[in-house]
């Protein structure tokens, strides 16, 4: 069997069911490696230690007892630091919510507990969870275990790193307008971003409530599929996921792919690509198309209209929910994270609704253009290489923003039209650093993505390659 | 005297659109951001006005998105 910190999602569980490790176990190598490695990477916020070897002794002594454990029993998972949980401190990345306890639990950690998952603690993010390169002006940036001199991502920067590390198995993040995506790709790892809706944001720090999502960052499709069928469904603390379907996510994962189609769309997505990233996007569709995939093209509507849609939406809920600190307390905000906010402050409020009424109308014309009765959509995750934390931080205001605005330039558009989304490592650029592509599908149209994912990953290495300085116990 | 400047337009000075901003939401914008500020702000109401311009009727709702997600749940897998 392999090191215990190289086991999946899945694999940890399964090993723990059958004996064959402790939870125990599992959880002192995980906290150790949190301990060791995750400063490098400024990955983790906040670590229970005690707590968790005692609930990881407890799982070990029901399973010894023939009691169900549940499909995650006895893993060891940490999360995004915006997931409330009670009485433990959850800064959401913040200056000002730095001693914040919570006195509720977010639905979907209650739902993680309930499977019998444990949690150790808590990872880094970027302030408010706003930036997509993981920059957090108070807590620092958190860094790629790839290369420390490229970002891990945001803003769920210590999930991507974390489980790119292996210091977990799984974590969960948020992604208003790539949150997940971008760690997922920087990083090497697997995120699904599912349809804005099917997983309950109840207990999680809102950035923009009609576009915030919470989901999973793993190694690989089955061990995020896996996560998926424990958080997701309806919950009555969360309206808009009351039509939520319940699955079982991992049930489809078949490796075949006969019968499936997929959109390439020309135009927006691709014209803009690094051509080693194109190379990369062709190489995948290659492999997919081995798995049985017929591959056709499409067109994409208006990206420009629809990326400020997305913005119009993000920054009025984004600036609703900040104005009494940003009032208060402006010198409590970094300067890219108020960048961002205070747009909302001038925009018509005419405008914000008007964005919101479009959208379906938007999303719809959206699918029937780039999907054109296809199953999915594959394009880039990142259009470009990852960026270096210098090209992001340093150099004048516009040449920020633009390095910036490169790596949201596939993802942020696809949170406006509220559609899953799920983030595939294929391979690397002459940096050394990940790519990834994104397989784009209907409203609760997770089960085919992960389905195409999973096959994929069984016709390829990328997601179980290892960053340097990561494969030693 | 004279009316003010429509807010968050290209009709808009710095000046008048950061007092306007303190005054309508408490939050002070600091003079070297009100450039950029007022610029994004008018290209973002500009899009989204002639987009809606398009296709918003009366008819339309905010609630959009969550009844379209309803409807794909209700249809089942197959037609979302």
């Amino acid at each position: 069997m392999s090191a215990i910190h190289e086991l999946g999602l899945v694999e940890t569980a399964n090993a723990i069911a059958d004996g064959s490790i402790t939870s125990e176990a599992a959880t002192r190598t995980a906290l150790d490696r949190l301990e060791r490695l995750g400063p490098d990477y400024n990955a983790v916020m906040a670590l229970d230690r005690e707590g968790a070897l005692a609930a990881a002794r407890a799982v070990d002594v029901a399973r010894a007892k023939g009691e169900d454990i549940g499909l995650i029993g006895g893993v060891p998972l940490a999360h995004k630091d915006l997931l409330y949980r009670a009485g433990r401190v959850c800064t959401g990345g913040s200056i000002i919510r730095r001693d914040f306890v919570p006195d509720t639990t977010a639905s979907v950690l209650e739902r993680l507990d309930g499977a019998g998952a444990l949690d150790l603690g808590t990872l880094h993010l970027a302030e408010f969870a706003m930036s997509p390169t993981g920059f957090n002006a108070h807590y620092g940036h958190g860094r790629s275990p790839w290369n420390r001199d490229y970002g891990s991502g945001g803003s769920s920067s210590g999930s991507g790193a974390a489980v790119a590390a292996r210091l977990v198995s799984g974590a969960l993040g948020s992604d208003t307008g790539g949150s997940i995506r971008h760690p997922s790709a920087m990083c090497g790892v697997t995120g699904l971003k599912p349809t804005h809706g099917l997983v309950p944001l109840y207990g999680a720090m809102p950035l923009a409530p009609s576009l915030d999502t919470i989901g999973p960052l793993t190694r690989s499709a089955v061990d995020a599929a896996r996560m998926l069928s424990v958080i997701a469904g309806p919950d009555v603390r969360d309206a808009a996921t009351l039509s939520a379907p319940e699955r079982d996510y991992e049930q489809g994962l078949t490796g075949d792919l006969r019968g499936v189609t997929i959109a390439v769309p020309q135009g927006y997505y691709r014209t803009t690509a690094d051509a080693e990233i194109l190379k990369l996007m062709d190489e995948s569709l290659a492999v997919l198309r081995e798995a049985g995939v017929r591959v056709v093209e499409t067109t994409v509507p208006d990206m420009g209209t629809i990326n400020a849609l997305m913005q119009v939406v993000m920054t009025a809920e984004a600036a609703a929910l900040h104005r009494k600190w940003l009032a208060e307390r402006p010198e409590d905000y970094g300067a890219q994270v108020r960048a961002r906010i205070i747009p909302g402050y001038a925009l018509a409020a005419t405008r914000y609704v008007e964005a919101l009424m479009m959208r379906a109308e938007v999303a719809r014309d959206w699918l029937k253009c780039a999907m054109d009765g296809a199953d999915m959509v594959h394009v880039p995750t990142l259009a470009a290489p990852v960026p270096s934390i210098a090209e992001t931080t340093e150099g004048s205001p516009e040449d920020i923003a633009i390095a910036i605005g490169r790596v949201t330039h596939c993802t942020r558009g696809i949170s406006y039209l509220g559609l899953p989304s799920l983030s595939v490592p294929c391979g690397f650029t002459k940096n050394g650093l990940p790519a990834a592509f994104q397989l784009v599908g209907r409203p609760y149209g997770e089960p085919v993505l992960l389905r195409a994912g999973d096959a994929y990953q069984r016709r390829t290495d990328f997601h179980t390659r290892l960053p340097p300085g990561c494969g030693e116990d | 005297m004279a009316n003010p400047s429509p807010m968050g337009t290209a009709a808009e000075t710095e000046g008048p659109f950061a007092a306007r901003v303190l005054a309508l939401q408490g939050v002070t914008i600091r003079p070297e951001e009100a450039r950029a500020l007022l610029a994004l702000v008018t290209q973002l109401n500009t899009t989204v006005a002639k987009a809606a311009d398009r296709s918003v009727t009366i008819d339309a709702c905010p609630w959009s998105f969550p009844t379209l997600r309803a409807q794909i749940a209700e249809r089942g897998e197959d037609e979302a």
